[in-house]
C-alpha cells in the first residue's frame, strides 16, 4: 500500500494558476469521496487552502495511482495536469516523502508566512470533511491524525508561531512595550473594517480592556461594536477620545489624515504625561506624522510595524530547524507504523502458505494411514499443527519486531523470496494489467 | 585594617563587577533563562557584602558608619540588598545590570579612601547613630533605585521613539518602570522623614538646637521637598511619565549633594568622616 500526494502550492504555481484548482471547503468532502471510489484507489483526501491544492491518495501501487489522480484533476478542474506546460506547476511525492510533506504543511513550514496557524485548522477541516464522506480509511486517518499532532507539537514546543507576523497583531503587541498590562486600558480603534476585527480579537486574548470603535458612518461602528463587545463612536468624537485613550489603532480608508497634530497636542496637554500609543496601519496614512514629535506620544506607522514583522519572521525562521527535528521524530514513528502494517499481509500469506503445505502433505499421508484409529489420526493432525506452529512462531515475532524498527522491508523481501510468496496481494496485479 | 576585611572587600567588588559584566552581556546576547539565573547571583554578592560588613564591625568594634570607607560600604550594601529583595518580590530582573555597577562604584570609592579602622569620633558615640544613619541610608538607597528606574524609563522611551523597541536591551514596559519609581520613592520618602527627625533630635542632644540650617540640614530639607513634590504631582495631581521622571533625576543629584557633597565641605559631625 502506498500513499501518493499530487498538488500545487504557492511555490510551484502562481495565483492565476492556483485559483483554477481552488475548491470551496464545502466541496472538499464530496470530491474526496469521488476520488476514493476510483479503483484501485482505496482512500483519498483533498486539501485546499488559498495557497495550495493537494490530493492525498492511498492505493496499492504508485504508477497507476498517479494516472488516476491526473485523470481526476483533468475532469474535476478542466485542466490536464500532464501536459508539458502544466507539469511544472505540480509536485508529487509518495510514501515517506508524502508523509513528510504533509507534516511540513501542518507545521506551517510550507506556508507563505512561516508557522501561521490557519493551515493546521485547514488540514483538520479537510480531514474532517473527507472522513465524514467515508473517503478516508485506516491509513489516511492515521496519517492525518499524526499530521495534526505534529502541527500542535511544533506550535507548543517551539516558537514557530510565537511572535506575531500580522500587522494588526504586531500593532497591539507593540503597545505592550509601553503598557505592561492592557487590562483596563482604553483602546480606541478608528475604522470598523477587517483590521478592527483582527485587532479586537487579539486584544481579547490579552485581557479585558475598554474598546471604543469609531467609524465615519456611525451605524457601521454600532454594528461592529455590538459584535465585538465594544463602545461605538462617530469619527468626529476622535479628538475628544484621544484624551482618555491609551492605545489608538487607526485603519480607515480615508484619503486624508483623520488624527491631526493640533488634536493630539491638545490631548497631550490634558493627559498629564500619560504615554499615548498610536498605531497607524492605514495606507494612505490616517495620522499626521508630526504627531510623533509630541512628548510621550509613540506613533508607529505601517512601515515601522512591518519592520517588526520582518524581525519576527526571522525569529520564526530560526525555529525551523527545531520543527524539522520534531517532524523527523514523528516520521520515524509513522514509518514504523506503516511497515508494521505492511508486515501483516506478508505474514498472513506466509502462514497460509505453510498451512496449505501442511494440509496437502497431511492429506497425502492420511491415505496411507487409513488403517489407523480416529484417535491416532487425530494425534497425527495435532502433531503436524504443533510442528508448523513452532516453526512459524519465531519468524513471526522477529518480523513484527523488525517492521517496527524500520528494518521490515528487507526482512519481508527476504521472506517473500525464500518462500516464494509473490504476489503478496493477489488482486493488485489484475488491476495493473487492465 | 584587618586582612579579612581587605580580602572580603576585593572579593565583593569582584563579585559585583563580574555580575555587572555578565548581566550586561546577557542582556545583549543571552537568553531569558540565562539572564534570570545570572540575576539571582546578586544574592551571592550581597552575602559576601554582608560578611564584609560584619568583619569590619568586629574589626573596628563599632557600627560601620564612622567614615567614608564604612558609609560607602554600608550604603552600597543597603542598595544591593534592597534591589535583590525587589527583584525577588516582583520577579523582574532587568534593573540588575544598572544596580550592580553602582555597587561596584560605591565599594571602589570606599577602597580608595582612608580605610584605617579609626576609633569612633566622640561626637558619633551615641545610640542615635543606630537609628539616624540606617534610616538615611535606606532612604538614599530607595532614591537611587528610583533614579535607576527613571534612567531605564528614558532609555526605553528613546528606543520607542526611534522605533527600536523591543530593543536588544529588553527593558520592561514604560508604565512598569514609572510605577516602580513611584514605589521606590514611596518607601524612601517616609524613611528620609524619619532620618531628618532623628537627626534633629540628635542635634538637640549635641548642640541644644533641633535645626541649625547647616549645609546637611539645608540640603536634606531640599531633598525632602523635591521628593515631596514628586509624590504630590503623582498621587494628587495624577501626573505620569516624562515630567515626573525628570524630577527623579533631579532628586538623585540633590541626594548626591546631601549624602556626599556636603560632607566634603562641612566641618561638623557629618564632615568628620572625611577628615
Amino acid at each position: 500500500m502506498v500513499i501518493v500526494v499530487k498538488g500545487l502550492n504557492h511555490y510551484s504555481a502562481p495565483v492565476t494558476v492556483r485559483e483554477k484548482f481552488a475548491l470551496p471547503e464545502s466541496a472538499l468532502g464530496q470530491a474526496s469521496a469521488e476520488l476514493a471510489q476510483r479503483s484501485p484507489v482505496q482512500e483519498a483526501l483533498l486539501l485546499c487552502t488559498c495557497n495550495r491544492t493537494e490530493l492525498y491518495v492511498c492505493a496499492p501501487t504508485y504508477h497507476d495511482t498517479l494516472s488516476i489522480i491526473n485523470r481526476f484533476i483533468a475532469e474535476r478542474f478542466g485542466v490536464d495536469p500532464d501536459t508539458a506546460e502544466s507539469q511544472k506547476w505540480f509536485f508529487s511525492y509518495r510514501g515517506g516523502e508524502a508523509a513528510e510533506h504533509l507534516f511540513r504543511v501542518s507545521c506551517g513550514l510550507d506556508s507563505m508566512i512561516v508557522g501561521e496557524g490557519q493551515v493546521l485548522a485547514q488540514v483538520k477541516a479537510a480531514y474532517q470533511h473527507a472522513m465524514e464522506e467515508h473517503a478516508t480509511g485506516e491509513i489516511l486517518n492515521s496519517l492525518f491524525n499524526q499530521a495534526i499532532k505534529v502541527g500542535k507539537r511544533a506550535r507548543t514546543e517551539t516558537a514557530i508561531c510565537r511572535n506575531p507576523v500580522s500587522v494588526a497583531q504586531t500593532a497591539i503587541d507593540m503597545a505592550r512595550q509601553i503598557f505592561s498590562d492592557l487590562k483596563g486600558k482604553n483602546v480606541l480603534i478608528v475604522g470598523a473594517g477587517k483590521m478592527c476585527e483582527v485587532a479586537c480579537n487579539h486584544l481579547k486574548n490579552l485581557g479585558p480592556c475598554n474598546i471604543t470603535v469609531a467609524n465615519r458612518t456611525l451605524s457601521k461602528a454600532q454594528d461592529t461594536a455590538a459584535v465585538l463587545g465594544a463602545t461605538p463612536a462617530s469619527i468626529d468624537k476622535v479628538p475628544a477620545l484621544l484624551e482618555s485613550a491609551d492605545v489608538v489603532i487607526s485603519s480607515t480608508a480615508a484619503p486624508h489624515f483623520i488624527i491631526h497634530y493640533a488634536d493630539v497636542r491638545k490631548a497631550v496637554q490634558r493627559r498629564r504625561g500619560r504615554p499615548l500609543y498610536i498605531a497607524d496601519i492605514a495606507v494612505p496614512r490616517d495620522v499626521d506624522p508630526d504627531v510623533a514629535k509630541l512628548s510621550s506620544v509613540f506613533l508607529y506607522n505601517i512601515d515601522d510595524l512591518k519592520t517588526v514583522v520582518q524581525k519576527n519572521l526571522e525569529k520564526r525562521r530560526k525555529e525551523i530547524v527545531k520543527v524539522e527535528t520534531i517532524i523527523m521524530q514523528e516520521l520515524g514513528e509513522w514509518d514504523a507504523w506503516m511497515s508494521g502494517r505492511e508486515a501483516v499481509p506478508v505474514l498472513t500469506h506466509f502462514r497460509s502458505k505453510i498451512e496449505s503445505i501442511r494440509e496437502k502433505e497431511l492429506r497425502k499421508a492420511m491415505k496411507k494411514f487409513g488403517h489407523l484409529s480416529d484417535e491416532d489420526q487425530q494425534a497425527i493432525t495435532l502433531l503436524t499443527r504443533a510442528i508448523t506452529n513452532k516453526i512459524l512462531h519465531q519468524p513471526t515475532v522477529r518480523l513484527k519486531e523488525a517492521a517496527a524498527d524500520n528494518d521490515g522491508a528487507a526482512y519481508m523481501e527476504a521472506l517473500k523470496k525464500l518462500f516464494d510468496l509473490e504476489p503478496a496481494d493477489g488482486g493488485d496485479n489484475n488491476g495493473e494489467r487492465k | 585594617m584587618g586582612q579579612a576585611v581587605i580580602i572580603l572587600l576585593v572579593a565583593t567588588i569582584a563579585a559585583y563587577l563580574i555580575l555587572s559584566i555578565t548581566l550586561g552581556a546577557a542582556a545583549l546576547w543571552g537568553r531569558e533563562a540565562l539572564k534570570r539565573a545570572l540575576a539571582r547571583g546578586i544574592w551571592l554578592a550581597v552575602a559576601l557584602h554582608t560578611a564584609l560588613l560584619i568583619a569590619r564591625w568586629v574589626d573596628s568594634g563599632h557600627f560601620p558608619a564612622a567614615n567614608t570607607f564604612e558609609t560607602m560600604m554600608l550604603f552600597s550594601w543597603i542598595l544591593a540588598a534592597a534591589y535583590a529583595i525587589m527583584q525577588t518580590v516582583f520577579q523582574n530582573y532587568s534593573l540588575g545590570m544598572f544596580v550592580s555597577p553602582l555597587a561596584v562604584l560605591g565599594l571602589s570609592f570606599a577602597f580608595f579612601t582612608t580605610n584605617k579602622a579609626s576609633g569612633l569620633v566622640p561626637i558619633l558615640k551615641s545610640k542615635w547613630l543606630y537609628f539616624h544613619v540606617p534610616f538615611a541610608f535606606t532612604a538614599y538607597a530607595f532614591f537611587t533605585l528610583a533614579f535607576v528606574s527613571a534612567l531605564a524609563y528614558f532609555l526605553k522611551e528613546y528606543f520607542l521613539k526611534v522605533k527600536r523597541a523591543p530593543s536588544r536591551l529588553k527593558l520592561p514596559a514604560l508604565d512598569w518602570l514609572d510605577t516602580m519609581s513611584y514605589r521606590f520613592v514611596s518607601m524612601g520618602f517616609p524613611l528620609l522623614t524619619i532620618a531628618i527627625v532623628t537627626g534633629a533630635i540628635w542635634s538637640m542632644n549635641v548642640d541644644d538646637a533641633f535645626w541649625l540650617w547647616n549645609p546637611k540640614q539645608t540640603w536634606s530639607f531640599i531633598l525632602w521637598v523635591v521628593y515631596g513634590v514628586y509624590l504630590h504631582t503623582r498621587a494628587v495631581r495624577g501626573m505620569r511619565g516624562r515630567g515626573t521622571n525628570i524630577v527623579l533625576i533631579l532628586g538623585f543629584v540633590v541626594m548626591l549633594i546631601t549624602f556626599l557633597g556636603v560632607n566634603f565641605l562641612s566641618k561638623d559631625m557629618h564632615g568628620t568622616f572625611f577628615n
